[in-house]
């Protein structure tokens, strides 16, 4: 029985106070992710993908249309409750990791669990827990100076998911990997989408991350104008992004 | 072109350039208002005509200003070079030749300098006029022979922050050639180790805490180690300090961020991971600043404790006039005095002996001091008998001798050899000599009625034909004696006080600005992960507040030390030292919120539009 994790209405983004001069990043774009999907959305630069993701995590408000993440109308919430809203129930993964270097990796994961005021002992645990789950046992006395791109990146995707979010929020998580990296990475959400069912919505440039997800949002000019559903193997699913890429004017000048 | 985008970059980073900025125009200025004081050779001449001492005071602070300012611009323009690396390693990337850069630097370094010099000759020159107007208004003189704006005063400023900044501009450029562009392009990724060496750290630690001890405890000893103590403190404090601050400070953060009880508790970690950050990249500069805040308090306190120490001295002068067989003039002059008591003794002058009346000691004795260290006790004497007679060549004490010298003429030339005889009325009748009344007068309050004796004091010296330049030993005149050498400390110690603190706080702020760039991530992050804006302003004050409280403790400290040495000099350093402390740590407060707020626009203003 799959209930939506995330559900957007009708969502509408203007840049710009009125009588300004005012761009709309965003136009009525609608859809449903449901638990345990794994989601990617691309989409040539410029074309609202951030934004998008901005609403989601409730960091800017729309001007139009309804968010439900988890059951939770997001639009009506002032700024501490969207605060306390995302500290429970999202987890991001950023391009450049943002891990606080001087703190060691197990420190790092642990913040967002020291915000919600777990005790101690506790963090211990399920630090413990996220890091055998992403293979980083080894590294958790480590500063992230000391270790590699990928390792970092699966660091931040355990801080991104040690306090159990409802939803893995990724913009470009492998954008600043290189590919080896990055299928390390996107072969450990792989693994927890399949094994603990973490929905997972991730922004991607690269055709090859994407061929990770289970279903792919084209957006271009702010609004949805594909949806593509993997049914066969990932190489299969892989060379049908590319044909759908090479349809519209899809500059990858820009990473 | 190279000049274009020299200025240009100037313009980009203004508000950076303009901390680093306030600080070099206050020194300009400051050490401009220096040498006006100094060069106006014939202005100190007429104010100060007796005490050359001050004249040195003032010459003394001018170089210790110099060196401060030496230390500090070379420090502000490392400061200047470290913050432009990335984008001079930018232009190389794009072709840009390292001679071309090198040529943009200097520029840009003499671009500042040039600026700061004509802004903080021109404040200068402002200053100083505030300051003359202040200062002969406090020393009651008029005078026209002190120019605000003097050429010589502006010619050596000039030339001082010229050589300094031509120094810089060539060490910068050095140094810039000496780093390879890889570096100059990772400039902000430079993370520093995280791991520090235990060893090292605790026995830097250990080096530190002595040094600072042996420092602390050859002020305390000032006394006995005279000159050598001062010696040994200034170099220990000094590097204790810097040594403090790149070992012990760190260390203490890590512990504490490393102990997970205390850390793992709301935002805690993450205000610590912050500070860990600040103390090991600030840790030369909070080095720097606890130096300079405990010589900024210190020279405000001192010049202050002198200011008090001026009652003191004043108290050394029992009567507030002595007047020898007053004419009209004076009588009137008298007459307007409020509050008065006064005292009549009767007297026999014979060249340098004088007769005076037994029942008149004994009736109204003279006040006598008696001298212990710097500390006067005034005791009434009453001592003798009758046909006593006291000079110095029978043996009488000092303070004896002193107490009849007291209600002598003020306005007679010195006695060599002054014999006092104590006799009875007929013996008092039957000397030989010319006879006398002398007018003793006490008032409750003598500086508020300064303009009746120093009209006084005008009348008395041309009855009795003193010149201008010669002073008598009236009370007056030594209160205007004392009250111009405590003003010239008090003002030195002001001026130095404010150069440092204004040092200080541009070094300090633009550290902390000039690193916001780099948090900016950090704190959107924070956002990100679902920490409201609350928490992070609250973590905001408390990371600067630490930032700024460990070199103020340890500078007052310093202060609070160091203040020993003074004793050399006067009696209770310690004793009015909280009004300083107080206005002090006020501006501290002031630049900490400044600063706080500043921050909190760089790293939070992208909060909305993101
Ligand atoms: N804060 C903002 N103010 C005004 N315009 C913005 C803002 N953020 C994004 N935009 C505009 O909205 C459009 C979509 O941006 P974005 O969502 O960042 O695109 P993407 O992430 O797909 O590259 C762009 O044209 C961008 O210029
Ligand atoms: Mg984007």
């Amino acid at each position: 029985m799959n209930h939506s994790v995330v559900s957007v209405r009708n969502l509408k983004k203007v840049y710009g106070k009125k009588g300004e001069k005012q761009y709309e990043a965003l136009k009525n774009i609608s859809f449903e992710v449901e638990e345990g999907e794994f989601v990617g959305i691309m989409g040539p630069s410029g074309s609202g993908k951030t934004t998008l993701l901005n609403m989601l995590s409730a960091l800017d408000s729309p001007t139009q249309g309804e968010v439900t993440i988890a059951g939770n109308n997001i639009t009506g919430l002032n700024e501490q409750q969207l605060s306390d809203f995302r500290a429970t129930n999202i987890g991001f993964i950023f391009q450049d990791f943002n891990l606080l270097e001087n703190l060691t990796m197990s420190q790092n994961i642990g913040l967002p669990l020291s915000l919600q005021g777990v005790s101690s002992r506790k963090i211990d645990k399920k630090i413990k827990t996220i890091a055998e789950i992403l293979d980083i046992t080894q590294i958790l006395s480590n500063y992230p100076t000391e270790v590699s791109g990928g390792q970092k990146q699966r660091v931040a995707a355990a801080r991104a998911l040690v306090h159990q979010p409802q939803l893995l929020l990724g913009d470009e998580p492998t954008g600043a990997l290189d590919s080896k990296n990055a299928k390390n990475l996107l072969e450990a959400l792989r693994g927890l989408n399949r094994d603990y069912q973490t929905t997972i919505l991730m922004v991607t440039h690269d055709p090859m991350s994407a061929s990770y997800c289970k279903r792919i949002l084209f957006i271009q000019d702010g609004m949805i104008f594909k949806e593509l559903r993997r049914e066969g193997s990932q190489q299969e699913f892989y060379q049908n992004i590319l044909a759908n890429l090479s349809h519209v004017d899809f500059s990858e000048s820009q990473v | 072109m190279t000049w274009k985008l020299a200025l240009i970059n100037v313009k980009k980073r203004w508000q950076d350039y303009l901390v680093l900025m306030m600080g070099l125009i206050i020194s300009v200025s400051i050490f401009y208002m220096f040498q006006t004081l100094s060069l106006n050779v014939k202005f100190l001449e007429e104010v100060i005509p007796t005490i050359s001492m001050v004249a040195f005071i003032f010459q003394l602070g001018a170089v210790l200003l110099g060196i401060i300012t030496v230390v500090y611009i070379f420090y502000a323009n490392s400061f200047l070079l470290s913050m432009r690396k990335k984008e001079y390693g930018m232009y190389m990337m794009l072709g840009a030749k390292k001679k071309k850069i090198k040529q943009m630097m200097t520029i840009e370094t003499l671009f500042i300098g040039f600026l700061s010099m004509v802004v903080g000759i021109m404040l200068g020159v402002v200053f100083s006029t505030i300051m003359s107007q202040v200062l002969l208004n406090q020393l009651r003189v008029s005078s026209n022979q002190y120019n605000a704006f003097s050429f010589s005063a502006v010619v050596v400023t000039f030339i001082f922050f010229l050589i300094l900044f031509v120094l810089t501009a060539i060490t910068n450029a050095s140094k810039f050639s000496k780093t390879k562009l890889l570096d100059l392009l990772h400039e902000d990724q430079q993370s520093e180790k995280h791991r520090p060496n235990k060893l090292k750290t605790i026995s830097l630690t250990i080096v530190s805490v002595i040094l600072i001890m042996i420092g602390y405890f050859s002020l305390w000893h000032v006394k006995e180690l005279a000159l050598a103590g001062l010696v040994i403190a200034l170099f220990t404090i000094t590097f204790g300090t810097f040594l403090f601050f790149a070992a012990l400070l760190p260390a203490v953060i890590s512990a504490f961020k490393n102990n997970e009880k205390f850390s793992r508790k709301g935002i805690r970690i993450f205000t610590l991971s912050q500070l860990s950050f600040k103390s090991s990249s600030l840790s030369k500069v909070l080095g720097m600043v606890t130096m300079l805040l405990a010589l900024s308090l210190g020279a405000i306190t001192v010049g202050d404790a002198f200011n008090n120490y001026k009652e003191a001295l004043i108290k050394q002068a029992p009567y507030d006039a002595v007047i020898f067989n007053p004419d009209e003039a004076v009588s009137k002059e008298m007459a307007k005095l409020e509050g008065k008591e006064e005292r009549l003794y009767h007297i026999k002058q014979n060249n340098e002996e004088f007769y005076f009346l037994y029942d008149e000691l004994r009736e109204q004795p003279i006040t006598m001091n008696n001298q212990t260290g710097f500390t006067l006790k005034a005791k009434p004497f009453t001592e003798f008998n009758e046909g006593d007679s006291f000079s110095t060549n029978n043996g009488t004490e000092f303070s004896i001798m002193s107490a009849f010298g007291q209600i002598m003429n003020p306005y007679t030339s010195y006695l060599n050899a002054p014999v006092y005889h104590v006799v009875s009325q007929s013996e008092f009748d039957q000397a030989q000599g010319e006879s006398g009344v002398i007018h003793v007068l006490m008032v409750d309050d003598f500086e508020g009625q300064l303009d009746i004796f120093e009209r006084i004091d005008t009348l008395e010296m041309a009855r009795f034909d003193l010149e201008d330049a010669e002073t008598s030993n009236s009370k007056f005149a030594l209160y205007s004696m004392i009250s111009m050498m405590v003003s010239g400390f008090m003002f030195m110690g002001a001026f130095l006080g404010i150069a440092f603190l204004a040092m200080l706080a541009s070094s300090l702020m633009f550290k902390i600005l000039s690193g916001a760039y780099q948090d900016i991530g950090r704190y959107d992050m924070l956002r990100k992960i679902g920490v409201g804006k609350k928490k992070l302003l609250a973590s905001i004050y408390k990371e600067i507040l630490v930032v700024f409280a460990v070199p103020g403790i340890l500078g007052t400290i310093h202060v609070l030390f160091g203040l020993k040495m003074f004793e050399l000099l006067m009696p209770e350093p310690y004793s009015h030292i909280w009004l300083p402390f107080v206005i002090f740590a006020a501006i501290y407060l002031l630049y900490y919120f400044i600063t706080v707020k500043l921050y909190q626009n760089i790293v939070l203003k992208s909060e909305k539009n993101q």
